[in-house]
């Protein structure tokens, strides 16, 4: 039989307790996500490549 | 795509350990020679290719401005000037070759200066996140004023696709690792395939050692959402993404410096 324990839970609880954890504002987030720019704006500057042109 | 960027995300899943389908060809001399091959791996990252590495040229403006406001010298492991391992069937196994000249080892002069015009990367059918995207949202993670990095700072990026039990099995093993943050990370829930990223400087990566790491779900299809950071530290700094609240949480926590991933090629 085997068990697992999980800390995860824990960490974050310590990390919270002493002040060192904080959730983003929605604005902070928004903000960031703002910065990465929709996946239109991505797929205008890195176009997927055309269809191959193989001469095998 | 320019250039610089097809051989980049070349180099990214070459890094990932994934065969790559290769079309080749001469259409740029006007030539009729096309031929398919496999590339499957790449030589050994020396110290000196490391040492005459160029600071990566930036596509991106964003990023562009970022780095040129701070002087940040940015270098790219994709860049390194290294020979890949290719499989093709009119040769012996295991050709060596550069990127730019993947059939030198053909004594046709017009088979001599065939250029790679297309590859074909296996993915799984859920890999949605590509190479393009994930080191673009990285690098804008991390020069875009979440990390404390100060002028003129020196960053090394070293991106590669991996499974989750892989790296899982790594960071359960690497006692170089900061213990609490290797903990967190491990009973972190991931899916079945994730984006890493290693962030050092030259004179780190020469040991093997990196000090910032970031992981991405390769599986999320949606660009917009932080939804595909799992968790992204630099120095005393991470982020991770609450699924079950849908929100992003800053932590302080030094993760310190920690020895590199070598499980896809070995030989870094």
């Amino acid at each position: 039989m085997a068990i697992t324990l999980n800390r995860k839970a824990e960490i974050i609880s310590r990390l919270e307790k002493s002040g060192n954890s904080r959730v983003l504002s929605w604005e902070d987030a928004e903000e960031m996500a703002a910065m990465y720019g929709p996946k239109k704006q991505i797929r205008k500057e890195f176009p997927p490549q055309k269809k191959p042109k193989l001469r095998l | 795509m320019g250039d610089i960027l097809f051989r980049q995300v070349f180099s990214t899943y070459i890094e990932s350990g994934l065969p790559l389908i290769v079309a080749m060809d001469n259409g740029h001399q006007m030539g009729n020679v096309g031929h398919a091959l496999i590339a499957i791996g790449r030589t050994r990252t020396t110290d000196e290719l490391i040492d005459n590495l160029a600071v990566s040229e930036e596509l991106d403006t964003d990023l562009k401005s970022i780095i040129g406001q701070k002087d940040i010298q940015f270098f790219d492991n994709d860049d390194i000037p290294g020979r890949f391992v290719f499989i093709d069937d009119n040769m012996p196994p295991y050709q060596l070759q550069h990127f730019e000249t993947p059939a030198l080892h053909y004594n046709n002069p017009n088979w001599k200066t065939c250029r790679i015009s297309e590859f074909v990367a296996p993915l799984h059918p859920r890999m949605y996140l590509e190479a393009v995207a994930a080191k673009v949202y990285i690098k804008k993670l991390l020069l875009g004023g979440m990390f404390p990095i100060a002028n003129g700072t020196e960053i090394f990026v070293r991106l590669f696709l991996t499974s989750n039990r892989s790296y899982k099995d790594y960071l359960a093993r690497n006692v170089s690792f900061s213990a609490t943050v290797r903990e967190f990370i491990t009973n972190m829930l991931m899916p079945e395939f994730i984006w890493v990223a290693e962030i050092s400087d030259k004179a780190n990566i020469k040991r093997r050692q990196a000090y910032g790491l970031f992981i991405l779900d390769a599986t999320e299809p949606d660009l917009n959402r932080h939804s595909k950071l799992i968790f992204g530290g630099y120095k005393n700094i991470f982020y991770y993404w609450n699924e079950e609240k849908s929100e992003i949480v800053k932590n302080y926590l030094a993760s310190g410096s920690f020895s590199i991933y070598v499980n896809n090629l070995k030989g870094f």
